[in-house]
């Protein structure tokens, strides 16, 4: 069992027997009590991380703008909560430092994000949303539901895009092409995890990381 | 009075955390990419 698993169990734990909650309540807030903890400390990584390598505010719009549209479209998942937090923060703050390091030309950037969102529209219009073995999506009608609500946030994304891009237009601010780079790799990510391909990639860091963990000292130091 | 805050408390937990899972429960996906067994409370709605 892991850490944070162990966590949630006692905090629903000492909640249930305080105002004496069957066995199912209990359930419920473990997992509600392990999706908080979870949430927060991959948000608290990748804010941490992105302040280390000085790019908070890329790091933090890549994570946040494939995190909600994750909500909606699902996606591959890691084997376990810290293997999961550390992807997270590799693919955030890995593509941050791309942006940061290399010079963003306007051009470059509106070819990209017409590339981009053709191919994540296609790909949501296909794949989405992907479910997974411990949370699967039954219902015809929820399927359909996650779909549609995929579309309007990916329309979202390209509408707030639109408006930074003229606000760069105006201002010939930096940060402002840099944000819609982020945009675009943080839509760019989380289609892609919808994807075989994603699968693997997610599989291969997964993989990776367990194998770097038991190399430095067994599967228990990472629980 | 001690009783009345740890009551207190373990119902503003309650809240907190029935209504992430349900909000959770919800959605297709979590924030990040592991995904904990759904409870059978909340898989069945």
């Amino acid at each position: 069992m892991y850490l944070i698993e162990k966590l949630s169990n006692r905090i629903a734990g000492e909640i249930a027997s305080t105002l004496k909650l069957d066995k199912d309540h209990e359930e419920v807030l473990a997992y509600g009590a392990f999706n908080l903890i979870e949430t927060l400390l991959s948000i608290i990584l990748v804010l941490l991380f992105g302040l280390l390598f000085d790019v908070l505010l890329e790091a933090s719009i890549i994570s946040f703008t494939s995190a909600i549209l994750r909500k909606y479209s699902g996606g591959a998942h890691a084997t376990s909560p810290n293997r999961c937090a550390v992807i997270g923060v590799i693919v955030s703050v890995g593509p941050a430092l791309i942006i940061g390091k290399i010079n963003t030309y306007e051009n470059m950037i509106f070819i990209s994000c017409i590339l981009i969102f053709v191919l994540a529209y296609y790909i949501i219009y296909k794949y989405a949303p992907v479910d997974t073995l411990n949370k699967p999506i039954k219902k015809e009608e929820r399927k359909r539901r996650f779909k549609k609500q995929s579309i309007i946030l990916l329309s979202v994304y390209l509408i707030t895009i639109i408006i930074v891009a003229i606000a760069y237009f105006k201002t010939k601010n930096i940060t402002l092409l840099n944000s819609i780079a982020s945009i675009q790799l943080g839509v760019l990510w989380q289609s892609i995890t919808l994807t075989f391909l994603g699968h693997m990639i997610i599989h291969k860091l997964d993989e990776s990381l367990r194998i770097l963990v038991s190399l430095g000292g067994g599967e228990n130091n990472e629980k | 009075m001690k009783n009345k805050m740890i009551t207190m408390m373990a119902v503003f937990g309650f809240t907190v955390l029935t209504f992430v899972a349900q909000t959770i429960s919800a959605s297709a996906c979590m924030w990040g990419a592991y995904q904990p067994k759904e409870p059978k409370l909340l898989s069945n709605k």
